[in-house]
């Protein structure tokens, strides 16, 4: 009798056992889930963000769609230090010691301001053909240890007046964030394109959606004033632009179970830091 | 026997209940163990998330931080500034990218120069932010009025020997035209000027009397007011070095931060041909213990103001400005390639006498006092750029062109 009751017992304790244990794997695979979802989001919150940031004025921001935008992405900024030939085809720039890697891509350009203030305004981006190298010197002047001059050659045209000596300077390549499909992945991707390469699956999967507040990938523009503005962007209201919301949804590459995949929805509103003002 | 076989088997200690109850146990241990674990990833997550969101704003206030404590200061300078955002340690590196060309705006001379600011947290660890900024500085110009050799502002002159003054004709000495060899204030008697027939260019009298010659030549300023600019101070001048001897030796060689290198004069000294120093213009200023005068030998360039008596030794070489208040005396063999300018009696040594320290010795040779134009103007461009350095910096804009650091 004593031995029935603890087989009982014994089956009782098993099943609740695995009860427990199934549900603890089911748990484990759900949080497993949830936490790549949400570090997909983070990730694309954070990275696209900071890009974001750091767009510059004028024709910084190149396009901006309701899912997709195009900006320039500086790599260094400098100021205008010497302007031989009037700056038809070269520049001389002082940049920060010890910068990032300056070799030019098919689409590597760069821009520069003419005047100070309130009245600045930016010339055409130009693509940058040619990078020379490091000099202690630019023009007449010494530079001091903690910058370095090389010289910017260009293609194309930088328009209107030609730029003086200590204007702000910035080398970009342009980025460009939309969604998409690639071959061997699987589900709709954020992709980022760079340069002349193509795009590339940059955080996914997200939801395809439906309906456009479903949607994986949005942006919305706002002007000075905090009005929402019209997309696709305007040329006129690409530079009005001074802050974007981006709301990303996520999805886990899997559901658990019978369930359907984690979805995580995370936003954030970043204001343009080199378009601070009017 | 059986008593004994009974004592292993004790009441309670039969049936399999305990190794149930331990294996229940190992079970809830796993389960709770698996919850913690996956808790505490969560938490890691978001604390990450949350020190890394933290950290591109503690970085950003740094670098504004610092620009605000800069403006306050009014002060700019290629150096790391400390700060400290909710407890943790950053540090602001600013570097000069480019001093913009000295401009005129209205009366004042005005100066850019565009920093770049990297903060950086100090365990060098954490995200990093970047932008530029634009430092103003703007002064009251140094404007030399010089348009000779020697500027008097006194009756006593006295060129005795074969010392003379020389205009700026010579073309290598980028004059161009005809100069006086001697500009004096208006109230000068120029018939008690000795041996004035030894001035090449003859004596021009100035529009401006004795008493304000001294604030004409030195553009608005006295002697004093243009002796705080200085770099290099002697004497009883606020920060300057106290005068231990009367007898000052200005040598090149020295290293640039030694108080006695007053700068090469290329052109007068050959060896200055290859010295750094050549392109350095110092502006030196001296005043002489009461009762003393002060000797001085060497070689330098840029302006040099002596408040009080002087006299300039036997190879003495200097170009640009030398200002003399007090009584100066020039031996033989000296030579200023610029503009000399004295304020009270002044005594052109007889060629064949040098006075070093208390020794006079014989030397030969004349003196020479050579306008040149050039001199005069790199001299005054040099005090002018010294007068920038030490000016307020004021920050009329806003940072711009902020960058993340790539990690």
């Amino acid at each position: 009798m004593e031995l029935l009751v603890a087989l009982l017992i014994s089956g009782l304790l098993a099943l609740v056992i695995f009860q427990l244990l199934q549900g603890q794997g089911r748990f484990v695979a759900i949080q497993g889930a949830r936490e790549e979802v949400q570090q997909n989001a983070r990730a694309v919150v954070e990275l696209v963000g900071g890009e974001l940031r750091g767009v510059p004025g004028g024709a910084g921001l190149v396009q901006g769609t309701e899912d997709s935008l195009t900006i320039r992405v500086p790599r260094v900024w400098g100021v205008l230090c010497a302007v031989p030939g009037g700056g038809a085809t070269t520049l001389q720039v002082s940049m920060p010691a010890g910068g990032p890697d300056l070799t030019p891509t098919d689409s590597t350009g760069l821009a520069v301001q003419i005047g100070t203030g309130a009245g600045a305004t930016w010339t055409n981006g130009v693509r940058l053909t040619a990078v020379g190298p490091k000099q202690t010197s630019c023009g007449p002047t010494t530079l001091a240890a903690g910058a370095e001059a090389h010289t910017l050659t260009f293609s194309g045209s930088l328009g209107g007046t030609a730029p003086d000596a200590g204007a702000p300077v910035y080398v970009y390549d342009p980025v460009t964030y939309r969604t998409g499909t690639s071959a061997g992945v699987d589900g709709l991707w954020i992709q980022r394109r760079s340069g002349g390469s193509g795009s590339q699956p940059f955080a996914g999967p997200i939801n395809e959606g439906s309906t456009a507040d479903s949607k994986g990938l949005r942006f919305a523009y706002f002007d000075e004033t905090g009005a929402m503005l019209a997309t696709p962007l305007s040329a006129a209201d690409r530079a009005k632009v001074r802050r974007i919301r981006l709301v990303v949804r996520t999805l886990s590459s899997r559901g658990v179970g019978d369930d359907a995949a984690q979805e995580q929805t995370d936003s954030i509103d970043i204001f343009l830091r080199n378009r601070v003002g009017p | 026997m059986r008593d004994s076989k009974r004592s292993f088997h004790r009441l309670g200690e039969q049936g399999v209940a305990l190794p149930l109850a331990l294996l229940g146990l190992v079970v809830v241990t796993i389960l709770v163990t698996a919850a913690l674990m996956t808790s505490s990833t969560e938490v890691a997550l978001s604390a990450a998330h949350e020190a890394g969101t933290r950290g591109l704003y503690d970085a950003e206030t740094a670098l504004e931080h610092t620009v605000a404590r800069r403006a306050a200061a009014q002060a700019i300078t290629d150096a790391s500034y400390p700060d400290t955002v909710g407890g943790t340690p950053y540090s602001v590196a600013a570097a000069v990218l480019l001093k913009r060309p000295i401009i005129k705006v209205d009366s004042f001379l005005v100066r850019r120069t565009s920093y770049s600011l990297v903060s950086a947290p100090g365990s060098g660890r954490g995200r990093r932010v970047g932008a530029m900024v634009d430092a103003v500085q703007q002064i009251l110009p140094f404007g030399l009025h010089i348009t000779s050799g020697a500027m008097v502002g006194t009756d006593n002159v006295k060129l005795p020997g074969k010392s003379y003054v020389i205009t700026g004709q010579d073309s290598s000495s980028c004059s161009t035209g005809d100069v006086s060899g001697m500009v004096v204030a208006a109230d000068v008697d120029t018939s008690k000027i000795g041996m004035a027939d030894e001035v090449i260019g003859g004596i021009e009298q100035s529009s401006v009397d004795k008493l304000g010659f001294a604030s004409f030549v030195l553009g608005g300023r006295s002697p004093d007011q243009a002796a705080m600019a200085a770099s290099i101070k002697w004497g009883n001048l606020p920060g300057a070095r106290t005068l231990t001897t009367n007898n000052l030796y200005s040598d090149p060689t020295l290293p640039r931060d030694s108080w006695m290198n007053w700068g090469c004069p290329a052109g007068i000294i050959l060896s200055c041909a290859t010295d750094p120093d050549t392109a350095y213009y110092p502006v030196v200023a001296i005043r002489a213990n009461p009762g003393s005068e002060i000797h001085l030998t060497g070689s330098g360039q840029g302006v040099l103001i002596v408040i009080g008596d002087a006299r300039l030794n036997s190879g003495f070489r200097y170009k640009g400005v030398v200002v003399v208040t007090g009584n100066l005396t020039v031996n033989g063999g000296t030579s200023v390639l610029g503009s000399l300018v004295a304020l009270s009696d002044l005594t052109l040594q007889d060629s064949t006498y040098s006075t070093s320290g208390t020794t006079e010795t014989a030397i030969s040779g004349s003196g020479e006092i050579r306008f040149d134009r050039c001199s005069v103007q790199r001299a005054q461009d040099a005090a002018n750029g010294l007068l920038l350095d030490s000016a307020p910096s004021a920050f009329p804009e806003p940072t711009y062109g902020w960058f993340e650091v790539v990690r």
